[in-house]
């Protein structure tokens, strides 16, 4: 049974369809973001992590070879030793082509082997002992995951042609298998096959990419021993290989978190807002209840209970809203991932209970939250007449005092967080935080100020009339403080995404052109653009050097190596003498640092690497070879930004000769001054007939390239901080729409 | 005061109904059993069948014949240390075809079949029950029939062979290693092998086609070094070893089988075979005896008359434990019991294979005996 | 002691710097049935006596008793619960809550008191006929026009048959004819029924229905008899 009393309350936000409207909006606006912002991260993280499980499936250790493929004696070693429990796979990324090229994973697995680790073929289920013989006595049968078949339309008896490191072969879906839970959320994009067809598929003889293995404590014991006698394996944990593949997204997903935050403060703020104009708006009428002996605790009571009220409305449709939204963020965050990180790929948007939970929580206690301050000034007002719009006015007058004060302390707490807390996110997020709601805080005081310096020059511009107009700000200071505080956020949220993104846009771009100097640049096609995997023989460089209007070459080589205990890459850097000096150096002599770098003493360092190791020039790295460890001295650190944690970078000589390796993973091509530059591409590509798609592209498309990867992983920036925007707009809508003379319409 | 109830309990309905939209997905695993009738019944698409009697030759036929779809070698047999303490074992390498070869191919990595091991020990004296099923891929080094070794293996359990002057009565030596335990049996035949059935050829029922390639060493003395965690156990006594293999065995209706094999003191040897339909009587029975001297005499489903006596509850599942065979040539009556209660394996198949103990009774004479048992099909 | 007693009053606002004293030691008593005029220009300090007499302001000094409750001793929110039961306050304008209708104000002073029987209902049924709107009973307040509006008021005021009625320039607002009206309202519901009645106004017409007229002459205050003499 609602009373009158409550009914009246209610009644009012109904014949105030467009305030109450606005302050739904404004929750819904600010939940929804966080929300879809959690689902589209819960997504692609479940995707992700479906996808490693999938591969990785129940092992507990991967045995790898520290160099190219691991040997099947080895595998034949464990089984006599008796540890059954391991399956060795081969694992190539291929590209299905078609009208749009498809990019999967190929996985050559040993059905007898599968059964405790991946329930793709396995000897133990029924469905897969069908296919087996097909499987096993042909080279060429792939079956896919049923989602795979869905997304890239695929039926069984069609041909694929997929293509590998140039070559193409044709290979037949001999079934689809059936959805698993799994794939509920996430595409699998598998062909898998007999670990025979792959063997025959990708050369690889009697070898495997890696054996997967599921150890207790006593086989890992077993297995340790056997690698003191195999030092070319080693042994990995999947947990950390998957922690580490995790690892790589969370920097992203958090800086999208911050972001949703950024889209609840400015919703909150709204709210905060609309109760207080509401609450404004209706002294009289509070005054009146007031008068006729309503008391001050049922009168915050009820403001809080339409707070809920429009909580709920505000709540419900912003879930709804963020549902909508998560689904078209979701694929950007994929597109971004995929671009930056992995192959993934995401079937249908799930939607976590906590993260609803969540958004709903922040909603609703938000809303709540905000709306205390005005609820404890609806109750608190007068009764009777006497209550004065002007006492209202001078009471902020009197506490824009303490709001000064208190920006003060804020802005120092803020900026006290930065300076003396280290480069954590959290904490600079905390940081920002209060120096923002300083600059809230701190808008009566500047109103006020500032609207005494400019009134003497307004009037002196549009005459005497213009002091009505410049004087409506400071009297009615309780809504055009929370107005100007709404307007200064957004545009400051604004200001400042903005001015970051291009920015560090600006800075990758010259980085870019420093780096990109080459006329071309030279490279067998890597599918996932951060990780080169196809590379290319050491014999190309004297042919292409070879091509008339060549001047000179660069080119590097990739390796992987351990330094303090974690993975890191080392690249081999074969630079012409005459661009040395194209390094942009942080720290370091140009001249001295190639010195000892062609000795194979010194090496360089990225910028990024030096900071998250604490290195300078002169410290010394220690890293792991095929051949024991080696030490080099950092001769100089130079700006790099072609991955996130850094590299080292030595002379190539030095790193062929550690690495014994023969591959070169790209090229750049100098040509000398009016050179045809199409001719010699063409001229270079002519020299490989049968890798079809080896890549050269000209220094110009390259840059472009990775701008627009850039800009991928920056929409979602851009569009949350216009999201944001909206919310602070709104804001602003409804404070206007409550002066005179909006504020008739509402009677 | 009662406005703020009735928010927060639409708050609350709100909250459930978000809930009920909200996906919620369940973790389901994917089971494939497998029964005994699924695996040894069926078309057998391509495979050669067991329809003919053959020429049985060693050492040819000790290796695998890949024509055929399910093959084993199966070894059971009875030890005891020399402090008396009793133990069972049963090792099995078994060769399931995916594919029919005339030769398999044992280079590279392709496979036509997988090589799978059984192995069970009962540890009498404790009742622990030791028991492992593996997989191998039938392809070099990991499982496969060697005859230029004369080896047979899967992954960590080997047969070895050492053919003396006499190719049909070659001493064996068998590896297992699994988790903690290792068992290592030197097996030498005391006699020559019996083939069961007609030459060989030994039907399980009376229609056409469904029949299996049998042979025995019905009695192999057995050396053996049994550890567990390191701890080393030597062991005597003697062993069975079952050579089949066929396309399909049994008949649509035969659900499983009751097999014994049983060492009497009297160095004479009984296997005895029933297949079972799905109601559990007799559906087909036979059986061989095996003299003292090696001269064996096979057994017509006349011969025999099998009496289960008692059954014991195993995990749920209803297995017989007792016994009495007679065999009316001989004028003798088997006793049989279990050694042990449980002796099952679990594995994608349900099987109990177990140590007994044997009484022969004879002419009014009384002569023990020890022996096992396997019991399939009773589990599915 | 009095039905309406007031000891000792003092009242000043602050203003900036400037403090104004508006009641200085003001002593009053009123006997139940009496209707009390206070007369005075605007800002003269009737409006404060009013407030200070129903709860909604509290003294700086002084005491004030009704019906031997002392309101003064009273803190928030009982000096609001006993206003609630046993006050009822008409004012110049915005005496109506604009969201709910006639009736509907009516029943809302019945309801915060918790006094909802079928007798109340009755109650405001009939006051509302005596103000002459009964047809009106489900019409929004910004229908009906000022006089109306303060008809309903005055119902409003005694629909839960409170000890004392308040009023504030009840006919401040009214054109000559309307306020006669509502004049006569006063008389007939209050006065006639014996009601006790303070009544803030500046317009001498009044005068005749009073029993006691307290006059707010800049730093006086003079009380005078019904004749004003």
């Amino acid at each position: 049974m609602i009373t009158l009393f409550q009914k009246a309350g209610l009644r009012y936000l109904f014949t105030h369809p467009w305030q109450t409207s606005l302050s739904i909006l404004g929750i819904a606006l600010g939940v929804g973001i966080i929300l879809s912002i959690d689902i589209a991260n819960e997504s692609s993280t479940r995707a992700f992590d479906i996808s490693m499980e999938t591969v990785t499936g129940k092992a507990t250790h991967r045995l790898v070879a520290k160099e190219g493929d691991i040997g099947i004696k080895h595998l034949i070693a464990l089984r006599n030793m008796g540890i059954d429990a391991s399956a060795p796979v081969i694992e190539q990324n291929v590209r299905i082509k078609g009208k749009q090229d498809i990019t999967a994973t190929f996985l050559g697995l040993d059905p007898f082997s599968e059964a405790d680790f991946r329930n793709f073929i396995d000897v133990k289920s029924r469905s897969s002992n069908d296919l087996l013989p097909v499987l096993l006595k042909n080279r060429d049968r792939v079956v896919v995951p049923g989602s795979f078949a869905g997304f890239a339309g695929l039926k069984a008896g069609d041909s694929i042609r997929i293509e590998w490191q140039g070559k193409e072969s044709v290979v037949f879906l001999e079934s689809v298998l059936p959805l698993t839970d799994g794939e509920k959320s996430s595409i699998n994009q598998f062909l898998i096959a007999d670990i025979e067809t792959a063997a025959s598929l990708f050369g690889t003889g009697r070898a495997f990419s890696y054996i997967d293995l599921i150890l207790d404590e006593r086989s890992t014991s077993l297995v340790n021993d056997y690698l003191e006698k195999n030092s070319e394996i080693l042994l990995k944990s999947t947990t950390k290989t998957n922690d580490t593949a995790r690892s790589m997204t969370e920097a992203f997903r958090l800086n999208l978190n911050a972001m949703s935050m950024l889209g609840l403060v400015v919703g909150l703020f709204l709210i905060y807002n609309s109760m207080t104009f509401s609450v404004v708006q209706r002294r009289k009428l509070l005054a009146l209840f007031r008068s006729m002996g309503v008391t001050g605790k049922e009168i915050y009571t009820q403001i809080i209970a339409e707070s809920i009220f429009i909580a709920s409305a505000g709540t419900l449709l912003g879930v709804l809203g963020g549902i909508i939204l998560g689904t078209q963020l979701l694929d950007l965050i994929t597109q971004s991932i995929n671009d930056l990180y992995f192959v993934t790929n995401v079937r249908s948007v799930d939607i976590p209970a906590e993260s609803v939970i969540k958004a709903v929580f922040a909603g609703v206690m938000g809303t709540v939250i905000a709306s205390i301050f005005p609820a404890y000034e609806a109750a608190t007002t007068p009764p009777g007449l006497a209550a004065r719009r002007s006492t209202l006015e001078t009471g902020i007058r009197k506490r824009a005092g303490l709001l000064t004060v208190l920006s003060v302390v804020s802005m120092v707490t803020g900026v006290s967080i930065l300076l003396f807390t280290g480069t954590g996110i959290l904490l600079s997020y905390a940081g920002m935080l209060f120096i923002i709601i300083s600059f809230a805080l701190m808008t009566p005081f500047v109103v006020i100020k500032g609207v005494a310096l400019i009134e003497p020059v307004i009037v002196k511009i549009a005459g005497g009339k213009a002091r009505l107009g410049i004087r409506g700000i400071t009297a009615n200071l309780s809504r055009t403080t929370i107005a100007i505080a709404a307007l200064a956020i957004a545009v400051s949220a604004t200001i400042g995404v903005s001015t970051m993104i291009s920015s560090f846009r600006g800075t990758v771009i010259n980085w870019l052109e420093q780096t990109l100097v080459a006329d071309l640049f030279v490279s067998a096609p890597g599918l996932v653009s951060r990780k080169n995997e196809a590379v290319m023989d050491r014999s190309v460089l004297k042919k292409i050097e070879s091509v008339q209007g060549v001047r000179a070459l660069d080119y590097y080589s990739e390796a992987k190596s351990t330094f303090r205990k974690k993975e890191v890459e080392v690249f081999g850097s074969g630079i012409h003498p005459s661009n040395e000096g194209r390094f942009d150096l942080k720290e370091g002599d140009a001249t001295s640092a190639w010195k000892e770098i062609r000795t194979g003493k010194g090496a360089l360092v990225t910028e990024t690497f030096a900071c998250k190791w604490g290195l300078s020039v002169g410290d010394e790295v220690d890293i792991s070879t095929p051949s024991g460890n080696r030490k080099f001295r950092v001769s100089a650190i130079y700006y790099d930004y072609s991955s996130e944690t850094g590299h080292i970078a030595i002379d190539h000589a030095v790193f062929s000769n550690i690495w014994k390796s023969d591959k070169i993973s790209g090229i750049g091509v100098y040509l000398v001054e009016g050179a045809d530059r199409e001719k010699i591409r063409n001229e270079i590509k002519g020299l490989f007939p049968k890798m079809r798609s080896i890549l050269i592209r000209s220094n110009g498309e390259l840059r472009d390239y990775s701008v627009q990867i850039f800009d991928r992983t920056f929409i979602v920036a851009g569009m949350l901080h216009i999201l944001s925007v909206v919310v602070a707009f709104i804001g602003i809508l409804s404070a206007m729409m409550s002066q005179p003379p909006w504020e008739c319409l509402h009677r | 005061m009662r406005l703020l109830a009735l928010s927060l309990t639409a708050l609350i309905i709100l909250s459930g109904v978000i809930l009920l939209i909200v996906d919620k997905s369940v973790e389901t695993g994917s089971s494939g059993d497998l029964t005994v009738a699924s695996v040894m019944a069926g078309d057998g698409s391509g495979f050669r069948k067991a329809d003919s009697v053959v020429d049985i030759s060693f050492p040819r036929d000790h290796f695998a014949h890949p024509e055929f779809r399910t093959e084993w070698w199966y070894f059971t047999g009875n030890l005891s240390s020399a402090d008396g303490k009793r133990f069972g074992y049963q090792v099995t390498i078994f060769r399931n075809g995916i594919y029919p070869l005339k030769n398999e191919d044992t280079t590279g990595i392709s496979a036509s079949a997988v090589y799978s091991a059984h192995i069970g020990v009962s540890d009498l004296s404790t009742g622990e029950f030791h028991s492992f099923e593996s997989f191998a891929r039938g392809s070099e080094g990991l499982g496969g029939s060697d005859p230029v070794n004369s080896v047979v293996y899967a992954g960590s359990v080997s047969l070895k062979y050492d053919f003396g002057a006499d190719p049909s009565r070659p001493k064996m030596t068998v590896l297992a290693i699994k988790n903690n335990i290792k068992l290592e049996l030197e097996l030498h035949p005391q006699k020559g092998p019996v083939l069961q059935g007609d030459k060989g050829l030994s039907r399980k029922s009376n229609k056409e086609g469904n029949a299996s390639y049998y042979y025995s060493f019905t009695r192999l003395k057995t050396d053996a070094v049994f550890s567990v965690n390191g701890v080393q156990k030597q062991l005597t006594g003697y062993s069975w070893m079952d050579r089949e293999w066929s396309t399909s065995a049994l008949d649509e209706d035969q659900k499983g089988w009751d097999w014994f094999a049983l060492h009497l003191d009297d160095q004479t040897e009984l296997m005895y075979l029933r297949l079972r339909d799905r109601e559990g009587n007799t559906n087909f029975q036979k059986g061989s005896f095996v003299s003292k001297d090696g001269s064996y005499t096979v057994l017509k489903g006349d011969d025999l008359k099998l009496t289960t006596l008692s059954f014991t509850n195993v995990d749920g599942i209803k297995y017989p434990s007792e016994w009495s065979i007679e065999v009316l040539p001989l004028s003798a009556r088997y006793s049989i019991k279990t050694a042990m209660k449980d002796q099952e394996h679990k594995f994608s198949i349900r099987y109990y294979e177990g140590a007994v103990d044997a009484e022969k009774t004879e002419k009014g004479a009384k002569i023990p005996g020890k022996g096992y048992v396997e019991l399939t099909g009773y589990a599915d | 002691m009095h039905y309406i007693e007031v000891q000792d009053l003092h009242r000043s606002f602050t203003e900036g710097t400037i403090s104004h004293r508006v009641l200085d030691g003001l002593d009053l008593s009123i006997d139940e049935g009496e209707l009390v005029i206070l007369l005075g220009r605007s800002g003269s300090g009737k409006s404060t006596l009013l407030n200070l007499l129903s709860g909604i302001d509290t003294p700086d000094s002084g005491r004030i008793f009704i019906d031997s409750t002392e309101l003064t001793a009273l803190k928030e929110p009982h000096r609001t619960i006993f206003r609630r039961k046993n006050v009822g306050f008409v004012f110049q304008f915005f005496n109506l809550i604009p969201t709910l209708t006639v009736m509907e104000n009516l029943k809302l002073a019945l309801e915060l008191t918790d006094k909802m029987t079928r007798e109340d209902l009755e109650r405001a049924e009939f006051l509302l006929s005596e103000v002459g709107l009964a047809n009106r009973a489900d019409t929004y307040p910004d229908l009906l026009s000022g006089g109306e509006q303060q008809r309903v008021a005055i119902a409003r005021a005694l629909v839960h048959d409170p000890k004392i009625i308040l009023a504030d320039e009840p006919t401040g607002n009214l054109d000559y004819q309307t306020a006669d009206k509502v004049i006569e309202l006063l008389d007939t519901l209050v006065k006639k029924a014996g009601k006790t009645m303070v009544m803030a106004t500046h317009s001498r017409d009044l005068l005749g229905l009073a029993d006691k007229i307290i006059e707010f002459k800049g730093r006086e205050t003079v009380i005078s008899g019904a004749t004003g003499a």
